[in-house]
């Protein structure tokens, strides 16, 4: 090693340790998020699939939302099989899915699939390319899907590497009304302000009922360097996800999901990764579903009535 | 060298030179890496007496635009000592205040104080250095969280 490289060396390190000390100065850098970008306009491997549901299915006074990061969908059909074994996840309206992927030698995508096997229509929006192939996200719906959009974004340093994390957007169609839904994944070694600055492009200029759901990574770890987690003694009274939740009301959501507990079998630690907030919609029951242990997290659900939420509405 | 129980009748065993020596020596500063601060503090003890010792570390910790100060004050058992090496049991609890700085204008940012509780277990070796490594169980409003902590410092 040169003597330049080492001197550069040594002080990495020293910042390191003076960001252990004292974080000033350690704040990290977040990029620009990309406008929404309709899918139609996407060309090449990041092209979306949207597919409309095979039967039209008659709109009630409620909606089953479902958040699952299903951890790749290796097992597509056995997804499938805990879902449709579920009572509740059974009767699911929307689903937003996390890191799903598709491979071309595969044959068709690992959405198509998972669509198919549920009896769903879907929009699946690849973040990122994955060796030969995509890993993103999808939205699986009962209902049609209308504007399907696709934001990369703001994109942030996390142990020494930077991700490519996107946000999609669909609108339901619900008979006459329209109903955005939005489904983000974001990075996981972010302090709660970068975190909040990464979803915040997402989130913040939506109509008035709104669904946002996810997975948020909110963990209560600070994480120095976007790379060194330090678990604060306070544990639950320093978590993420209560911060979040107090950011996203100030936009007007509330978040149905919050009193939920976990949402991932993660030994010792209580993590909320995933939530569900709402806009201008009232909600009910809903619960994590534990038993479903085919992917490293939980489906999270709630019921949305589509009538109007004054509380919600009234908190903007 | 055998280890001796340090609870009750057990403590009419003689005690070792070290033991004593420990006893003359009965306050200690020391600075923490990880441990009750997350990650770092900075404390005292004092020890009364061989087998129990009270103390407190402070720390300070700012990551991106949250600040977290926290204090914990913790009471010291010794269930088993040999020589100058301990095991050593902590109990106390933690006041935290935790303020996040919005780094968005829509959003004034949040800020509390929260009261948790802290066990921690660990090995201790005590001369005119003060060495401690541990583990500990964290427990607040969000459930428990485990964490580690190492410890090095001067008696006098």
């Amino acid at each position: 090693m040169a003597r330049s490289d080492r001197r550069l060396d040594l002080l990495r390190r020293a910042a390191l340790a003076l960001c252990l000390v004292h974080g000033a100065g350690c704040a990290s850098s977040v990029g620009p998020a990309t406008a929404w970008q309709p899918w139609e306009t996407i060309e090449g491997r990041l092209r979306p699939e949207v597919v409309e549901p095979p039967v039209v299915y008659p709109v009630g006074e409620r909606l089953r939302v479902v958040t699952y990061n299903v951890h790749y969908a290796k097992d597509v059909e056995g997804i499938a099989r805990a879902i449709r074994q579920d009572p509740a996840l059974a009767g699911l309206d929307v689903m937003l899915v996390q890191e799903i992927r598709s491979f071309p030698g595969e044959g068709s995508s690992r959405s198509s699939r998972l669509a198919a096997e549920l009896g769903l229509g879907y929009a699946y929006a690849p973040a990122r390319e994955f060796d030969d192939g995509t890993d993103g996200l999808a939205i699986f719906s009962r209902h049609r899907l209308e504007n399907v959009a696709v934001m990369q974004l703001p994109r942030v340093e996390v142990a020494g590497s930077i991700q490519h994390r996107a946000a999609m957007s669909a609108d339901l169609v619900l008979g006459s009304q329209r109903l955005r839904v939005v489904n983000v994944h974001l990075d996981t070694r972010l302090n709660v302000t970068t975190r909040i600055e990464q979803l915040r492009p997402a989130a913040i200029d939506l109509p008035e009922r709104a669904i946002v759901g996810g997975d948020f990574n909110t963990n209560p770890a600070a994480w120095i360097g976007n790379t060194v987690p330090v678990l604060l003694p306070v544990n639950g009274d320093s978590d993420q996800a209560p911060v979040l939740d107090d950011y996203m009301a100030a936009l007007g959501y509330h978040c149905p999901t919050a009193s939920f507990g976990p949402t991932a079998p993660i030994p010792v630690l209580q993590v909320r990764l995933d939530s569900i907030y709402l806009r201008g919609l009232a909600a009910s029951g809903g619960r994590v579903e534990r038993d479903v242990d085919v992917s490293d997290h939980w489906p999270v659900w709630t019921d949305v009535s589509l009538e109007r939420s004054p509380e919600a509405v009234s908190a903007r | 060298m055998a280890a001796t129980l340090a609870s009750g009748a057990a403590l009419a065993d003689p005690q070792t030179e070290a033991e004593a020596a420990a006893e003359r020596r009965p306050h200690a500063v020391y600075l923490e890496l990880l441990g009750k601060g997350g990650a770092w503090g900075a404390g005292y003890d004092y020890q009364p007496s061989a087998p129990f010792a009270i103390g407190a570390t402070v720390s300070w910790f700012v990551q991106d635009a949250q600040r977290t100060l926290a204090l914990s004050p913790y009471l010291t058992g010794y269930p088993l000592y040999a020589g100058r090496d301990r095991l050593f049991v902590q109990l106390g609890p933690q006041l935290a205040h935790v303020a996040t700085r919005s780094p968005v204008p829509e959003w004034p940012g949040t800020s509390g104080t929260e009261l948790s509780g802290q066990l921690s277990i660990g090995w201790e070796r005590r001369t005119r250095l003060l060495l401690r490594a541990y583990g500990m169980l964290a427990y607040g409003k969000g459930g428990f969280g485990p964490w580690l902590g190492v410890t090095a410092g001067w008696t006098f």
